[in-house]
């Protein structure tokens, strides 16, 4: 029998930027891709602040994982085909002098994307980065990945960048897992912020995917999930940052 | 926890640049065959040139910062900055943005990508100009640091704290400053005090010393008074220097140096004004 799935998301801007200046992008399947296709993909990724056009860069990079490769041999023609993408939307803008600059750099991203195929009951997974894929069976967290504990953190993720100058080894800074998934498994892809008080919640013994399906399963759950991480961020339970979570209910 | 607070256009932060502009900041650096008043002027333009970037967005320039430059010698004390932004002490880094005094075409080494070097042109924006005349008011220069900290800090009182870099070559001639520092480091926002750096620097970079601790014997009273003056180097600054520059610095190591030649002013700049990687 085929698995199905279901899914819910939010993607919001840190505390104190418009909506429009979050750098975090979601890719999600449509609902006919959910009842028709047994191979659904997900992927979520963080714009470094410190790049610009980092917006555009993350969702370029979640946008391509649809329909482009991501295993080792493929991505750097994926990566390179992406980085002309965005040069194309970027080169066109006439710029002042300090954005020209920066704009030599490029932009960076991290990014997570997952390849669920419901009929084998499988995942692939591609990471670079502290964009985390937690999988929680039987209210118990079975897997973490790439991020294993809060210590992992660090100010300095790897990340994809759009200047090969500036780009990490992909052997070694992204990360491949293979896993199985079984009726009434939840995995979440949490950015880095969201990861982390996630982290912190399982190290006080909790089960924070709890307080998330409870949030996600309102109604108006935009406006609760707002207040909600804007009440974590002021109790410094949580870094002010922009924050993004899919949650997929394995059915 | 001191030195945590957020950086943002809400809560933006400040560094303050205090520079000696006296007759003997004319003399040549022997590393690099130039006036110290020049290399000290291309170092500073540099620094706002590359806080612009780090502030730079696609939408423009976030004001994370205000910046002020601030000059003492022949003509007593006072803002720094030329063109359209003379006359001003704190500036927004967006309208440093828009407002160089002027932009030169400048000649840059790079890698050609077959292992040789070519030669290309980069634009320079120039703020500050180098001048090198009279005496050293640095007593004055302190004083007037202190009532722009101060204004700052009162209205914004939540912030990361400023950020003050004395760069002198000489002694005050204006009297002693040790009360107008003290001061200085004795001003604080929420989130901890101001951090001052004196760099002393020299030509010929006789006998440096670096961000020493309480054991370092100082040549003379005078250098003595800049190093009790300067702060300690808060354990974020020492992780820099350890991380960036390969330099373990102990917990008593103070934000100072002494005959600096220009790679070590650089340094000590890179250092105190690495707060911007706490950018959100």
């Amino acid at each position: 029998m085929i698995l199905k799935c279901s899914y819910k998301y939010i993607s919001i801007a840190k505390v104190g930027n418009s909506v429009n200046e979050n750098e975090d992008n979601v890719l999600v399947p449509s609902i006919s891709q959910l009842e028709s296709e047994p191979i659904i993909k997900f992927a979520i990724s963080d714009g470094a602040t410190e790049s610009s056009f980092s917006k555009e860069w993350s969702d370029l990079l979640v946008s391509c994982y649809k329909d482009k490769p991501f295993d080792l041999v493929n991505l750097p023609s994926t990566i390179n085909a992406i980085s002309e993408a965005w040069q194309s939307i970027t080169f066109v803008i006439e710029l002042p002098w300090y954005a020209q600059q920066k704009l030599e750099n490029g932009a960076f991203a991290t990014f997570l994307g997952i390849t669920l195929n419901l009929e084998e009951k499988t995942f692939e997974a591609v990471s670079i980065g502290d964009c985390t894929l937690f999988q929680v069976r039987d209210n118990e967290l079975i897997y973490s990945f790439p991020i294993t504990s809060f210590e992992d953190f660090g100010n300095t993720p790897s990340l994809f960048a759009t200047n090969p100058k500036f780009q990490t080894d992909f052997e070694k800074s992204v990360k491949y897992l293979n896993g199985q998934v079984e009726s009434g498994d939840l995995l979440i892809l949490a950015s880095d912020a969201l990861a982390m008080w996630i982290f912190k919640r399982l190290n006080q013994g909790e089960s924070p995917w709890l307080s998330l399906l409870t949030l996600l399963n309102y109604e108006d759950y935009q406006t609760d999930f707002i207040n909600w991480t804007f009440n974590k961020i002021k109790e410094n339970e949580m870094k002010n940052d922009d924050i993004s979570v899919v949650l997929i209910n394995i059915d | 926890m001191a030195y945590s607070a957020e950086i943002s256009r809400n809560n933006p932060s400040c560094f303050l640049f205090v520079i000696d502009q006296s007759g003997s900041m004319s003399d040549n650096y022997v590393s690099v065959g130039k006036p110290k008043s020049e290399a000290l002027a291309d170092v500073i333009n540099r620094m706002l040139q590359q806080l612009v970037i780090k502030c730079a967005k696609s939408e423009g320039v976030r004001d994370y910062y205000n910046v002020g430059v601030i000059g003492y010698g022949a003509n007593g004390v006072g803002p720094a900055f030329g063109g359209s932004l003379s006359g001003k002490n704190l500036v927004p880094i967006s309208e440093i943005a828009n407002n160089p005094a002027r932009i030169e075409e400048r000649t840059k080494r790079v890698s050609d990508g077959a292992g040789g070097l070519v030669d290309t042109s980069v634009k320079f924006p120039i703020w500050f100009d180098p001048t090198a005349n009279g005496g050293t008011p640095m007593t004055e220069a302190f004083r007037k640091a202190n009532t722009i900290i101060a204004d700052w800090l009162s209205s914004n009182p939540n912030c990361f704290p400023p950020v003050v870099i004395h760069i002198t070559d000489g002694e005050s001639t204006d009297g002693d400053p040790t009360e107008e520092m003290n001061k200085l480091t004795s001003q604080a926002s929420n989130d901890g005090n101001v951090i001052l750096f004196n760099l002393h620097t020299n030509a010929r970079s006789v006998n440096p010393i670096s961000f020493p601790g309480p054991e370092v014997q100082l040549p003379d009273h005078y250098s003595e008074k800049l190093f009790n003056g300067a702060s300690l180097l808060p354990s974020f600054m020492r992780n820099v220097a350890a991380q960036e520059f390969g330099l373990n610095l102990s917990d008593g190591a103070k934000a100072f140096v002494l005959n600096g030649d220009i790679d070590l002013i650089i340094t000590a700049i890179e250092i105190g004004t690495r707060p911007s990687l706490q950018l959100r």
